[in-house]
């Protein structure tokens, strides 16, 4: 692409990658900061716009590759791993509440280019170059920040070492949690990281077990894989202010903590609503699951966050 | 051809960054006038019908991205 065709793509977002067929790519206008939980609300409230009902342009998947990494004024400033159902959502949005930060939570174009690469349908070497371009093309600036945060979705990790080479030397965390909350809250909604499109099989429990002792022993693997660190969901929302962006190299500006502190406060997943919510205790299924597939992951998790 | 002066305007405001900008800054009410407006001026014909087509199919296509 021409340095002409790159710049008429400025104010464009991928939103969606469509990968039943030839995987093709649909741009739109924004026209706000990413700052809803996840990506995907931003962009059906964009794709809703009769502007982008009319003018919305879809290209090819390559286009994404066709970008130079100096066309994106950002690069990444640290990545966001987890298990699922601990906290990373909480996370994304302090993150978020920052005005200096974009964070990019769970977008479903990096999701689509992981499968297509796990589905042998994307060379190592593309899907690095695609990962490039995507997250150029969503972590550009648009109110003037100057850091870039990734939230990826739960399996993710596993593809850790692809990551690795896309974007060398970005500081990442792995958020967790106690195996016995994350499957209670798993057997209450069984979420899209422990089925279906991520896993292709069935869910019950057990397969939500598996699902997330995987993403708990592959960041266990790749530890070693660049600048890593595990923090325990006991530990949020502090762990935030006190190891999450200093090990990001972030320092806090005038008015940040409040910022901070409201973003704390505020249930993530459910607007309007607070925080803390009571939960049954685990039932003797989970707590036998957790025994068996997570509690080793999870004791070691717990000493690397300790440092031992 | 149906949508042909559409299909102009639309690579007219793809390869115009600053268009694309002003024209997703207006209210949705505003939208459709101002596109026709806009496409008499780069004299690409379009009509409220053709719009209102486009956007009816947009959206559905939309709705269906998880299968499309």
């Amino acid at each position: 692409m021409g340095p002409v065709a790159a710049a008429s793509f400025a104010p464009w977002t991928p939103v969606w990658i469509r990968a039943a067929g030839e995987p093709v790519v649909d741009w739109a206008v924004i026209g706000e900061p990413l700052t809803d939980p996840f990506f995907e609300q931003t962009a059906d409230r964009a794709m809703r716009h009769p502007f982008n009902r009319v003018f919305a342009r879809t290209t090819p998947l390559g286009v994404l590759q066709q970008f130079g990494l100096d066309e994106f004024p950002l690069a990444p400033d640290g990545f966001v791993f987890h298990m699922s159902r601990c906290g990373s959502t909480l996370v994304a949005q302090m993150l978020a509440a920052l005005p200096t930060s974009i964070v990019v939570s769970e977008a479903q174009p990096l999701d689509a280019i992981v499968g297509l690469y796990r589905a042998g349908r994307l060379s190592e070497d593309d899907a690095v170059l695609t990962l490039r371009g995507a997250l150029g093309a969503l972590g550009r600036p648009r109110l003037g920040e100057r850091r870039l945060f990734v939230k990826f979705h739960a399996s993710h990790v596993v593809e850790l070492p692809l990551m690795a080479r896309a974007f060398p030397n970005v500081p990442w965390v792995f958020l967790f949690r106690e195996p016995r909350a994350v499957l209670s809250s798993q057997a209450q909604t069984l979420g899209a990281e422990t089925f279906g499109g991520e896993t292709g099989v069935v869910p019950d429990e057990e397969v939500a077990a598996r699902a997330v002792a995987g993403y708990c022993e592959a960041a266990l693997r790749h530890a070693r894989i660049g600048r890593s660190s595990f923090v325990e969901y006991a530990r949020l929302p502090n762990a935030v202010v006190d190891e999450i962006l200093p090990f990001f190299g972030v320092r806090l500006d005038d008015g940040d903590r409040e910022r901070l502190h409201l973003a704390a406060r505020r249930d993530t997943k459910r607007p309007g609503e607070f925080a803390a919510r009571e939960r049954p205790g685990p039932s003797p299924r989970i707590d036998e699951l957790a025994a068996r597939l997570l509690d080793p992951a999870y004791e070691a998790m717990r000493a690397r966050a300790a440092g031992c | 051809m149906p949508l042909e002066g559409l299909d102009r305007l639309r690579r007219r405001v793809h390869d115009d960054p600053n268009l694309a900008v002003r024209l997703r800054a207006l209210a949705p009410a505003e939208l459709d006038v101002e596109i026709v407006r806009v496409a008499a001026q780069l004299e690409c014909e379009v009509t409220e019908a053709e719009l209102r087509a486009v956007i009816a199919e947009a959206h559905e296509r939309w709705q269906l991205r998880w299968v499309l």
